[in-house]
């Protein structure tokens, strides 16, 4: 009952957003002076100073007051949300816009939670080209529906110290044999935190005999089936991890800090310019490099979206908009601010910007688009709970 | 026979005692008064090898004619009575007594260990009451308990510190009988510090009266 | 006259005892709030999820989950071996070292020990503690031979040995400072002296005779340790093993878990623990009754040395090791703070750099402000609520008993699943992420410990210097603040010092009101502990323990020259 209700609610709310946003114009004027509070992942220096960046523009040109919620984890923003929604705050909510992608934007989408459609009215999707990537529509498997605003774009890679490690492992086979050889030195971050999970997904990709199967929900496959190779690889992998796999790093931030500290051989990172920013604040000797594996790594892109009970919808939009703006998403690739791929699609740019994606200057240890190659898509959304739920029961008892 | 001879005993440079001698016979009792702050605690702790750090001390204590006060308190077999009977509120009245009895170096048997401290309990008529806990009697027979408890360790000299003083008037008279037929039955040399003048009439014995050394009181 | 002053002095009384009944409300309000909102969850009622059936279904899935025996088979293991190894290192080094000269020096270090939050002492041990840590850096490589750091698990260890230590070196100085607190309560030089008179070794004096009337009044003080060790969360984020996790831990996690049905299995976790938590004291207190028993008998066998004498002295000189560990975790953090490069296995940093102070400046700058304006609200709503009570409790003992009763409960029970509970009544309210949100639940944590530490000499005050001021001045108000409260003026530093120490130390209260707007330095060091930002952890662990050290320092400095200096200054006023 209550379920229907919010569901017309929803409707009712997106209808009053198709019509503002219908004259853009409105929007910016109804924004002027509105507060946004952006619950935002603020675990790292360079994206926390790029948010200052977009705080200070947006203000200067839209009159926004942006406030960064730093975040240890996105998910304490969706529980926030939810404690709201409990408590019956509906139109006062703490939250105005969260970065988010994947697991947390589906809780959300499926709970009601979320405010919109509005990415597709904002002015600045002119650049974006839907069928350029999968991972636009459809986050990790979820349809985004104009849910969210595309913001950046991520892929897995590699970090090694070429002084230690000469031949990095190109596949999972081959890192299976490197940490069979080089007993303690291989490790990935816990499942569930999202880059663990990541490794998962890659370590499925490539090792099952079912590679279809991992588009579709899982519960219309058999599970054990097509994972087994997995577990068998995993099983083997883990008494030559780190700390024989009774533990694992929490994040790639602390992959990153094991690898100069030389306790292990390969770091992971979801952020192409990780390595050169590391070692440009002398986190990361100058001699690391990175790499993707042969087949390609997982990439998958991430969005801002607004919460259903926000009170600033309007500033939060512009904020959105902002950030598709050429202007933003240059400074965000380039590696001495953040160094996050663009979403927009080159060829919808104008020559000006065009001229200017390419000066961008690039780190020592950044990998070029074309050495990043074409990356893997996203399993469908639901694998990452079933692997976390089975990676937890086998190993984490 | 309990012997000092020429103690001094100065905290921070500061004299307390200088140039004691004394010497106290089997069964007799040496009474020590003077004001407060002369140095009667510290002469206590010297003697029972307690004394605390900052204090230093020079003399020496023997006690029939060996030399004690290089011996730590645990090895000097000295029996000690404070104010407070200090009996132990977890134990009952039995294992107080029994605490005190060295089984091994009076060749006991641990039912005769017992009988022992039974036969204590019946000269105070407080048999019945060896398996309460100490805070069930009264307070003159609370001090009874601790002297006997005491003269169990088989102490080879006792000290007592004020033990009369927190008692009512009227049981104080009885206890210092008491006290006195036990040390004189136990037939050591004891010392005993009191403000209360009653007490040295009551013990007997010799008295020396200390004197305030440095007077900043 | 005097009528008159009398009967104002009841209507005074009579105002303070309703203050005190409408503090005792506002205080056990929360607490069953958040009872409640763990409660009504665990049976699967939640009106904000749209659950409306009581049902058993959370129950069903917690004992389902894969990682539920292990976590609590670690999370017993690892908070009893601690609360037991810190009970006995502490009750072994204060018996080693009781009226010797070391005990004044380790007497003077626990104040400081104690004011630095625990997981700034936790992120220095894994730093000195691992693999690649500071010890086998020293050692490295010309003793071990070591270019590389070696393969050994020696913090986050799967059966969390190193949580027991860190939580040994947070727990045993508190133990010392409480155990020296109750002994001052019983007769402890004589009792010593009455059983070395006998013959008795002084460590078996301290066993037969200390123990049994020590324990009785260090019980409770025992029972907080035991339920903080089997609650913490920050501590075993930083320094616990993963997998599995702590009980704590993984409710910690499956309340943030992004299937919003996890909170439901959360609730019924919540409920487990403090399950558990009620055994483990009434196991420890059997234990301690078996124990008691068997070795009554012992007590009054007569043997005048103890076997355990050695034990005690490895156990006195493990508490020199465990405070070695502690300062040096308390060195490294200040050394990150300044570093540019420092790799293994160099000793200290290659290249140094004020770069990253320089850029963190603002942010921790704002941060201390928040954490020192959360602290001293906090602290000083504490203070005057205990003296408040204690006045009454003084007048009417009691009076006050469910307040007493109450007082306990937000350091025994878990955080995790309580503060959920109340999370939702502050939205309700509209009073979450408010700075006077943060403040309350601060107030929650640092009220018992500023209570309990104020009430002994509160209540031991010779209450006839305030009669005698009542009688020379007349004025019941002035003589309270000139005599009463001046006098108290050491213990009311110290516990206004325990208190900014506590309040500096919250992690999971600041996180929960404060919805991520409020940041404290504590929050943000916690957030980074598990990132591998060593120089901004460093950074802010330093602070964090910096500021509450400060404190404490002032407050055992300035009572003793407080009157001093006011008569120098009265003196120049005169002159003048």
């Amino acid at each position: 009952m209550l379920k229907k209700s919010l569901l017309v609610s929803g409707v009712l709310a997106s209808l009053i957003s198709t019509a503002g946003a219908q004259n853009w114009q409105d929007t910016l004027e109804e924004a002027k002076g509105q507060t946004v509070y952006w619950n935002a992942w603020g675990g790292s220096d360079n994206i926390n100073a790029y948010i200052d960046w977009i705080k200070s523009s947006v203000k200067e040109e839209y009159q926004v007051n942006l406030k960064h919620v730093k975040l240890a984890d996105t998910a304490d923003a969706v529980s926030r949300v939810l404690a709201e929604k409990a408590a019956g705050n509906n139109n006062k909510g703490s939250i105005d816009l969260i970065w988010v992608n994947g697991e947390n934007f589906r809780t959300l989408k499926q709970n009601n939670l979320l405010f919109g459609p509005f990415s597709q009215e904002l002015p600045n999707y002119q650049y974006i080209d839907e069928s350029s990537k999968k991972s636009l529509t459809q986050d990790f498997g979820t349809d985004v529906d104009g849910m969210e605003s595309p913001w950046g774009a991520a892929q897995v890679i590699f970090m090694y110290d070429t002084v230690t490690v000469s031949q990095p492992p190109k596949s999972m086979a081959q890192l299976l044999s490197y940490a069979e050889s080089n007993p303690g030195r291989i490790s990935y971050p816990e499942p569930p935190q999202f880059l663990g999970t990541t490794f998962l997904k890659q370590a499925l990709i490539e090792t099952t005999h079912y590679p279809t199967a991992l588009s579709k929900p899982v519960t219309q496959v058999d599970f054990d089936q097509v994972t087994k190779p997995l577990w068998a690889f995993l099983d083997r992998l883990h008494p030559n991890t780190w700390r024989s796999g009774t533990s694992f790093p929490s994040s790639s931030e602390q992959m990153m800090r094991l690898l100069d500290d030389q306790e292990i051989d390969l770091a992971l990172s979801f952020d192409v310019s990780a390595a050169s920013v590391q070692i440009d604040q002398g986190n990361l000797s100058d001699t690391v490099r990175s790499y993707v594996f042969d087949r390609g790594t997982i990439g998958n892109t991430h969005f801002v979206a607004i919460p259903y009970n926000s009170a600033s919808t309007a500033g939060a939009q512009v904020v959105a908009n902002f950030l598709l703006s050429p202007k933003a998403q240059i400074k965000k690739q380039d590696p001495t601010t953040w160094g996050d791929l663009s979403v927009l699609s080159y060829n919808r740019l104008s020559q000006q910007d065009k001229t200017a994606f390419d000066n961008l200057p690039r780190g020592i240890a950044t990998l070029t688009l074309d050495e990043l190659g074409e990356s893997l898509p996203e399993p469908h959304v639901s694998w990452v709970e079933a692997l976390e739920k089975e990676w937890r029961k086998r190993y984490a008892k | 026979m309990l012997k000092v001879k020429d103690c001094h005993l100065s905290i921070a440079g500061t004299p307390l005692v200088s140039e004691l001698s004394f010497e106290i016979d089997n069964g007799q009792v040496l009474t020590l008064m003077g004001p407060s702050g002369c140095g009667k605690s510290s002469l206590l702790n010297y003697l029972s090898g307690t004394l605390e750090t900052g204090f230093e001390a020079k003399g020496c204590i023997e006690l029939n004619q060996k030399r004690i006060d290089t011996l730590c308190t645990q090895n000097r077999n000295v029996g000690i009575l404070y104010q407070t009977p200090l009996l132990f509120p977890h134990m009952t009245n039995l294992e107080n007594l029994l605490f005190a009895i060295d089984a091994k170096q009076q060749g006991l048997t641990s039912a005769n260990k017992k009988k022992l401290a039974m036969s204590k309990l019946a000269e105070l008529g407080l048999e019945t009451k060896a398996n309460n806990l100490p805070n069930s009697l009264s307070g003159g027979q609370q001090a009874r308990i601790a002297l006997l408890r005491t003269l169990l360790s088989s102490p080879d000299y006792l000290l007592l510190d004020e033990p009369f003083s927190k008692l009512d008037p009227e049981l104080r008279q009885s206890v210092r009988r008491f006290t006195l037929e036990q040390i004189q039955k136990a037939n050591i040399p004891t010392l005993l510090v009191t403000h209360d003048e009653d007490d040295f009439t009551a013990m007997g014995g010799e008295l020396i009266q200390m004197q305030n050394l440095s007077n900043h009181f | 006259m005097i009528t008159l002053s009398i009967s104002k002095f009841t209507l005074k009384l009579n105002g303070l005892a309703t203050a005190s009944r409408l503090i005792t409300l506002l205080f056990i309000l929360p607490i069953i709030l958040g009872l409640v909102g763990t409660l009504l969850p665990a049976f699967d009622f939640l009106p904000a999820l749209s659950h409306y059936q009581f049902s058993l279904k959370p129950w069903f899935s917690l004992f389902e989950s894969p990682e539920l025996w292990g976590s609590i088979k670690l999370t017993l293991l690892s908070g009893l071996l601690a609360s037991f190894i810190s009970f006995v290192i502490a009750f072994a080094t204060i018996s080693v070292f009781y009226e010797s000269r070391w005990l004044i020096s380790i007497r003077n270090t626990l104040a400081p020990i104690l004011a630095i939050p625990h997981a700034a002492i936790a992120i220095g041990l894994v730093f000195i503690l691992s693999p690649s840590g500071w010890i086998v850096r020293l050692l490295s490589p010309w003793l071990t031979d070591y270019e590389r750091p070696p393969t050994w698990i020696s913090v986050q260890d799967p059966y969390g040995l190193s949580l027991v230590l860190a939580l040994v070196v947070k727990e045993t100085p508190y133990l010392l400072f409480v155990i020296l607190a109750s002994l001052e309560q019983i007769k402890t030089c004589e009792l010593i002296k009455v059983g070395t008179s006998m013959g008795y070794a002084r460590i078996a004096v301290w066993r037969k005779v200390i123990l049994p009337i020590l324990y009785p009044l260090i019980r409770l003080p025992l029972l907080v340790i035991l339920a903080f060790s089997l609650t913490v969360v920050d501590l075993s984020l930083v320094i616990g093993p993963n997998t599995p996790s702590t009980f704590a831990v993984t409710l910690f996690h499956w309340f943030n878990d992004t299937d919003l049905d996890m909170r439901f299995t959360a609730s019924a976790g919540a409920v487990l623990l403090m399950f558990i938590i009620l055994l483990s004291a009434l196991c420890w207190e059997a234990l301690y009754q078996i124990f008691v028993l068997f070795d009554r008998r012992r007590w009054c066998n007569g043997k005048r040395t103890s076997l355990l004498t050695p034990i005690f002295h490895g156990a006195a000189f493990t508490y020199l090791v465990s405070m070695l560990l502690a300062v040096l975790s308390l060195i490294v953090l200040p050394i990150w703070t300044f570093t540019h490069r420092w790799r293994f296995p160099d000793i200290l940093p290659t290249s140094w750099s004020f770069k990253k102070i320089e850029q963190l400046a603002p942010l921790l700058f704002e941060l201390a402000c928040v954490s020192l304006v959360i602290a001293f609200a906090s602290t000083l709503l504490a203070l005057c609520i205990s003296i408040l009570m204690l006045e009454q409790k003084r007048t009417l003992p009691n009076s006050t008993r469910w307040f007493d009763r109450f007082i306990y409960l937000p350091i025994i029970l878990p955080q995790v699943g309580f503060l959920f509970g109340i999370q939702v009544f502050l939205i309700w309210s509209n009073n979450s992420g408010s700075l006077l949100a943060v403040i309350g639940l601060h107030l929650l944590y640092v009220l018992p410990y500023v209570y309990l530490t104020l009430s002994g000499p509160y209540l031991a005050f010779n209450q006839s210097f305030y009669r005698q001021a009542v009688c020379l001045t007349k004025r019941p108000w002035h003589s309270f603040l000139q005599v009463k409260l001046a006098m108290l003026k050491p213990a009311l530093f110290s516990a206004f010092a325990l208190g900014i120490a506590v309040s500096f130390a919250q992690y999971l209260p600041t996180l929960t009101a404060g919805e991520g707007r409020i940041n404290t330095l504590t929050t943000e060091a916690v957030a980074l502990a598990a990132s591998g930002e060593r120089k901004k952890v460093g950074n802010m662990a330093m602070l964090q323990a910096l500021f509450p050290l400060i404190i404490f320092m002032l407050a055992q400095w300035l009572p003793r020259v407080w009157t001093q200096y006011r008569l120098k200054l009265a003196k120049m006023i005169t002159h003048k």
